[in-house]
């Protein structure tokens, strides 16, 4: 162990002392975070910004643009590579466009239906408490401005942690970070600009490339479509439930695929059921990419795969006891 | 001094491990060459930004992408984390005012994140140039890996079939992650993957 990560993993054994012996304190300091990861959420769908953030995922580093409009018809929002090839995503209530100009093809898939105001809250189930420890700090300054620190620490290893950095004047999620349970950082985004516009213009919200001459492909499962699932998942770890159901559409071009989504108020795991024929190549075991893990194994000809920003184990546990009813 | 030597010392510099006279000859080496200079501010950057100690940023949308470059530019001497040492005291940094103008635009300072304790301490920064009235040096945490080498962000599976549906996954899944905290960020991911074309 290097002496980088000997220091934090002893500040992560001090954190979860402070914790144990301050759960009652912690009382009105839970309910205070609670108030600022909902205006997080606010924040993040009703703000329209312009902001450049650096991006990283384990090893790798990347500087990205966000741009997001928020309005009453709905909000729009791009998000652009700047280094490199200028894969971006643009997302508005139709659709999530998935531009990759070096591969030349798109990827278009349904958005999530969004509440009826148009904006997310955080919405901590009853025992969101049994499972993660939250607390408050005066974060450093990011981008120029100053910020509230929101820890977020798991109580068990099924999950992983959260800190946020949040901008004091808006709620606006300026640094955040996905810590596993040693306090390694998995995962971070750091904003280095961040514009509040009035006005966001159409030209900047427009895709860089035109697509034209791609290849354009869909993604099956198409959100809310109610089906019986012929599917069941044995074991979740405490405090995850059932939050969405997605059923592919038929003719979209891929083989059925089913998509249940599971989570703990914070944290999310997809299982994904689909047809696979022989030939198929398919998952058997852990793949990772940075913060995201998956699992897949063949069950009945079908492959399962649990997917989701937790540890190996916990979409390992998950994916093994998928079942065909 | 030799290049790899070079490199070696400047990295040793920016974590504030040499001595005064080491460090004074480093930075006359700095000096003389662009290069170089280039390569302490870069490091220093890079340093700053993913600390998130980067200060009201000076180029918006350029110095993202200066660091990110900068770490896909960096040479493997610096970029990658130097077996740890067993250290010593504070090294006071001989600067030079060219450099004191850009450690104090990042917003920088330099913490040894190595010393033994929990809480970092701040290394004292010296500013001796021959600048009239040498700024004081605003310092950042350095917490962060300074520059583990680039890689791309893939799948550890390389079979193109597997790689393919999970990336339909990923982005599927990103659909529904709970409470809308991060809003759009998680599509990070699916932008910065590398499509290995």
């Amino acid at each position: 162990m290097t002496p980088v990560t000997e220091r934090l993993r002893r500040l992560a054994v001090l954190l979860l002392a402070v914790t144990a012996t301050g759960a009652s304190l912690a009382a009105g300091e839970d309910q205070e975070a609670r108030h600022w990861l909902d205006r997080v959420a606010y924040a993040a769908s009703r703000l329209s910004y312009d902001g450049t953030f650096v991006y990283r995922n384990g090893d790798s580093i990347e500087s990205m643009r966000i741009i997001h409009r928020a309005g009453a018809g709905g909000s729009k929002a791009r998000l652009v590579s700047l280094i490199g090839e200028a894969r971006e995503v643009i997302r508005d209530n139709e659709r999530v466009t998935c531009y990759l100009p070096g591969s030349s093809s798109v990827r278009v898939g349904k958005p999530r239906p969004r509440p009826a105001d148009g904006y997310n809250v955080f919405k901590p189930r009853g025992d969101f408490s049994d499972h993660y420890a939250l607390m408050l700090a005066n974060g450093e300054r990011v981008a120029g401005r100053d910020t509230r620190l929101v820890s977020v620490a798991p109580r068990d290893e099924w999950r992983y942690g959260y800190r946020l950095f949040v901008d004091e004047e808006t709620g606006f999620l300026l640094k955040s970070e996905l810590v596993d349970g040693h306090g390694g950082v998995l995962e971070q985004i750091v904003f280095t600009r961040l514009e509040l516009p009035d006005v966001i213009p159409d030209a900047l919200l427009q895709p860089g490339v035109s697509g034209e001459g791609f290849t354009w492909s869909t993604s099956g499962a198409v959100p809310g479509v109610s089906r019986d699932s012929r599917w069941t998942v044995g074991w979740l770890p405490a405090g995850f439930s059932m939050s969405d159901r997605a059923a592919d559409a038929a003719g979209a071009g891929r083989m059925p695929v089913e998509h249940l989504v599971y989570t703990d108020g914070l944290a999310s795991v997809s299982v994904f059921i689909e047809y696979l024929d022989a030939q198929g190549e398919h998952l058997e075991g852990l793949s990772r990419m940075g913060a995201v893990n998956a699992y897949g194994t063949m069950v009945a000809g079908f492959q399962v795969t649990a997917v989701g920003e937790v540890p190996g184990g916990t979409v390992e546990r998950i994916g093994r006891s998928v079942a065909r009813r | 001094m030799k290049d790899d030597a070079l490199h070696e010392s400047l990295s040793a510099l920016v974590d504030g491990e040499l001595t005064r006279a080491q460090a004074e000859q480093v930075m006359d080496a700095v000096l003389r060459d662009p290069a170089l200079r280039e390569q302490w501010r870069r490091h220093h950057l890079i340093s700053a930004v993913l600390s998130g100690h980067s200060g009201p940023s000076p180029g918006a949308d350029e110095l993202a992408v200066r660091v990110a470059a900068g770490l896909a530019a960096e040479p493997a001497s610096l970029a990658t984390h130097r077996a740890p040492r067993r250290r010593r005291a504070w090294v006071p940094l001989a600067l030079a005012a060219s450099l004191t103008a850009v450690a104090v635009a990042a917003g920088l300072m330099l913490i040894d994140v190595r010393d033994a304790g929990v809480a970092p301490r701040p290394v004292r920064a010296t500013i001796a140039g021959d600048a009239a009235s040498p700024a004081p040096a605003r310092v950042a945490a350095v917490t962060a890996p300074a520059g583990a080498e680039r890689t791309r962000m893939t799948w550890n599976d390389a079979r193109p079939a597997v790689e393919a549906r999970l990336n339909g996954y990923l982005l599927d899944h990103n659909e529904y992650l709970a409470g809308g905290v991060r809003g759009m960020l998680p599509y990070a991911r699916v932008v910065g993957y590398d499509a290995r074309d």
